[in-house]
Parts: structure tokens; C-alpha cells; sequence
């Protein structure tokens, strides 16, 4: 296929600016809310982590291991 | 389903429907103005008011349009095949605007009978043809107020052949 | 059948379920979605009437078709929540709420952008549009009502609600075209009626308004996921799993 092929169907006949906002408004809130969708849940998975780690106790304290001690 | 559960469910849909009740008339009492536009049928009936801004719509009569070879003026009929509404307008048509198609016109119910257009609307209808099959269509002598008959029976045709 | 249905009102076992469920969804929309939009946008017929313009109905009638299906399934949601109190009901409801407002937006503003060449005009209030409208605010209620309220279940039952009284409004958007004189056309396109088109115009918008579909379903449980991680953060299993995850 030719770059002149390509420019003439992407013109779509004068009818470019029409189908392409279409499809292009169209395709900015598939993908939108399928990007949110995953951020969302990695975000989640991250907090909840954050909130798992503060809530296990601490190692126990053995005595100091200061060499100077 | 408990007791409560049922109770709940049947308040839930009585209340529904009741408010589907409401609409439901609602829409009915105002039916006259949810349309979108004035048959031609109902323009001859009086039923459209005069020196206001109206619509009116139906089908291009075949054979009716006449433009004028000077100006912008332009005169068809629309029709829906029981009554007739002469209408003028001056400007451009959409691109879509054709003998044997739908249109609405926006604009007021003259005196004469005849209606002054502001504004004119292509309206098409729900077939969707490629342009070989047009092309056939035409070669093989239907003219443009048949196609869309011929549309349905090419889709029926495919539906059979398939 | 009642077992099953029991089962998904768990919130760990719709969880689990799902996740076997939701990578199928999601290829099959991916795949569904690139062949029909490769096919309607370069190898579909142009309309001999339209033109090119014609193809703006590859993603204008899925998106329509979405828009009332996801409200209808929104008030059941809401039903099945406020009569048997199932929270994954809510939580589901909650999750799909965004993907209909954004399906109907876009139903719209295609057609809009479609009427400019084909009727010549952008907008016009017929029934059907104006009913679409009045579908797009009842969305942004619904959304609106359910975090307007300080406790969860009181946002839950309100959205409930304004989507079971709303969904009276998709006969109208439906029926609108037959009951009344409008500048929007009958269908073209239905379950039921064999399509007005020929076969190369009808074939890819069928495979796209699956694939709108798949993406609903798929989109709809990777939210409602989350909602439950979110809801049940406390629970032992969703604990074990944070564990796991590692």
C-alpha cells in the first residue's frame, strides 16, 4: 500500500474530520478507562501492602550489638 | 424468598411501575409536541399553527424540485403520500437533500398554503447501501425513490443467499 | 441455580471467578475490537449516499447499544441489592456506572458529529436525541447520588433507586424512532429484524458491537475487583492474598 493510498483513505472522501473525532473520542475513553481501571487496582494492591507491612510487629529486640559496648 | 423480601420486592415494583404509569401518560397527553415536525396530512388538517416556527416533514415528492437558474430560490413538495405541502426555500440544500427522500423543513406555514423554509434537514432512512449496488440499481433503470425498496430487497436477498 | 447465584453474592468467590473469567474477556474484546475496526474503517463498502461518513456507525451504534444496555443492567444491580442486599450487586453497579456515562457521551457526540454532513445539523430535539440526553444526566445522578451521602449504604440505596425509576426511560429511548415522528431513523440494526444493509456493512458492526460488549464485561468485573479488595481489605482471605502478592 502507498503513502498516497494511505492519505486518501485517511481523508475518508472529505470526511475525515468526522469519522476520526468519532473514533478518536471514541477510542480516548475505551483506552481512558481501561488504563484508569488498571492503575486503579495496581494503586490498591500498593496501599493495601503499605498497610499489611504496618500492621506486622516488629522483629523482637535480641541485646545490643554495639562492638564498642 | 422470605416475607420481607417479598414485601420489599413487590413495593419496589409497584413503585416503578406507578412512576412508568406516570410517564407513560405523560408522554401520551403531550404527543402532538414530542413529534418532531408536522405531517403533511396534519398541515392540511389546520392542525399547524400560522406566523410561527414549525417543522414539517415527510418525503420529496418526485419530480417537484424546482430551482431557480438565477438565485439561491428553490421550490419543492414534501409529501407523505396522502397530502402534499408546497414549500420555498432560499439557500444551499444539504448535500444529502434528494427527490424521493426524506426532509425535514424548519420555518412557517404561509397564508397561501405554502410553506417558507428557514432551514431544510436531509433526512435519511434506516438502509445503508454500497455504491456498486446504487450503481446497479441505477444501470438497471430504478430510479432514486426506489432504492430504497430495492436496499431492503438486496438485504433480504443476501440474507437467503447466505 | 440459587447455589450459584449465592455464591457470586460472596465477595470471595466473585472474586476468584472472576479472575479465571476476566483475561478471556478481555482478548476477546481486544481481538473482537481490532477486526472490526480494521474491517469497517478500510475494507467495509462506503455508503452510496454517505460516503465515508457512514463508518462513524462502527462505533455509534455499539456505543448506543452499550449505553442502555449498562443501565438496564445497573437498576437489576440495584434491585438484587436493595431486595436481597447482596453488596457485590453494589459494587458492581458502582463499577459499570462510569462506562455508561462515557457510552452514552460518545453515542452522542458520534451522532452529532454524523449528523453534520448527513442531515445538516449537529443536534436536533427529537426524541430519541433528547431521550439519549436525558439518559447521559441519569448516569451523572446516579454517580453523583452515590457519594453524595456520609454512609455507604445510604449512597448505595439512593443510586439504586434513581436507576430502577431510570431505566423506565430505555423503552423510550427504544421505541422513541417508532411512537414518534423524529429526525433520527429506525433501526438498522437489531436482535431481532434482519439488518438493512448487505452483508459486508452488517458483518463488522456485529463483530464491533461484541467487542464493545466483552470490553463492558471485562472492564466492569477488573472494577468491581477492586471495589471488593477495597470493601473487604480487613477480611482473612484478601489479607492472605496481600501476602502472597509479595
Amino acid at each position: 500500500m502507498t503513502m498516497a493510498s494511505l492519505v486518501e483513505w485517511a481523508a475518508m472522501g472529505g470526511h475525515g474530520r468526522f469519522v476520526w473525532s468519532a473514533w478518536g473520542v471514541t477510542a480516548v475513553f475505551m483506552v481512558g478507562l481501561a488504563l484508569h481501571a488498571r492503575l486503579e487496582r495496581r494503586q490498591l494492591l500498593r496501599q493495601l501492602k503499605r498497610q499489611a507491612r504496618r500492621q506486622t510487629p516488629s522483629p523482637p529486640r535480641g541485646p545490643s550489638h554495639d562492638p564498642d559496648a | 424468598m422470605t416475607p420481607t423480601r417479598k414485601r420489599k420486592l413487590l413495593v419496589i415494583v409497584t413503585l416503578v411501575s406507578l412512576a412508568a404509569v406516570a410517564v407513560g401518560l405523560s408522554l401520551y397527553a403531550l404527543r402532538a409536541n414530542i413529534n418532531l415536525f408536522f405531517s403533511p396530512v396534519q398541515i392540511a388538517q389546520g392542525e399547524a399553527p400560522l406566523e410561527r416556527s414549525i417543522r414539517a416533514g415527510g418525503m420529496v415528492k418526485v419530480g417537484s424540485v424546482s430551482r431557480d437558474a438565477e438565485s439561491l430560490n428553490v421550490a419543492f413538495t414534501v409529501t407523505d403520500y396522502v397530502d402534499d405541502l408546497p414549500v420555498d426555500y432560499q439557500g444551499i440544500l444539504p448535500d444529502l437533500f434528494r427527490e424521493g427522500q426524506g426532509v425535514v423543513v424548519v420555518g412557517e406555514l404561509q397564508d397561501d398554503g405554502r410553506f417558507r423554509a428557514d432551514d431544510v434537514l436531509a433526512r435519511h432512512d434506516e438502509n445503508y447501501m454500497p455504491p456498486e449496488v446504487a450503481q446497479a440499481l441505477e444501470d438497471a433503470g430504478y430510479s432514486p425513490a426506489d432504492f430504497q425498496a430495492k436496499a431492503a430487497e438486496v438485504g433480504r436477498q443476501q440474507e437467503d443467499d447466505t | 441455580m440459587w447455589g450459584l447465584i449465592h455464591k457470586l453474592g460472596s465477595p470471595k468467590w466473585f472474586y476468584q471467578l472472576s479472575a479465571r473469567l476476566q483475561p478471556w474477556c478481555w482478548g476477546a474484546a481486544i481481538l473482537l475490537l481490532v477486526t472490526g475496526s480494521v474491517w469497517g474503517l478500510f475494507f467495509a463498502p462506503a455508503d452510496y449516499q454517505q460516503g465515508n461518513s457512514f463508518r462513524i456507525i462502527y462505533v455509534h451504534v455499539p456505543a448506543a447499544f452499550l449505553a442502555q444496555s449498562v443501565f438496564v443492567t445497573m437498576a437489576v444491580a440495584g434491585l438484587v441489592y436493595m431486595v436481597w442486599k447482596i453488596k457485590v450487586a453494589d459494587m458492581a453497579a458502582a463499577a459499570m456506572a462510569p462506562l455508561g456515562a462515557a457510552m452514552t457521551f460518545v453515542a452522542l457526540f458520534s451522532g452529532a458529529v454524523w449528523g453534520v454532513p448527513t442531515w445538516g445539523t449537529w443536534w436536533m430535539w427529537d426524541a430519541r436525541l433528547t431521550s439519549m440526553l436525558i439518559l447521559l444526566f441519569l448516569y451523572i445522578g446516579v454517580i453523583a447520588l452515590r457519594g453524595a451521602f456520609g454512609r455507604r449504604d445510604s449512597g448505595a440505596r439512593a443510586a439504586s433507586v434513581l436507576a430502577m425509576v431510570g431505566v423506565i426511560n430505555i423503552p423510550i429511548i427504544k421505541y422513541s424512532v417508532d411512537w414518534w415522528y423524529t429526525l433520527h431513523q429506525p433501526a438498522s440494526f437489531t436482535l431481532t429484524a434482519r439488518p438493512s444493509m448487505p452483508l459486508e456493512m452488517w458483518l463488522p458492526l456485529l463483530i464491533m458491537v461484541l467487542g464493545f460488549y466483552c470490553f463492558f464485561i471485562a472492564l466492569t468485573l477488573m472494577r468491581t475487583r477492586s471495589e471488593i479488595l477495597r470493601r473487604e481489605a480487613k477480611a482473612r482471605w484478601v489479607q492472605a492474598l496481600i501476602e502472597e502478592a509479595r
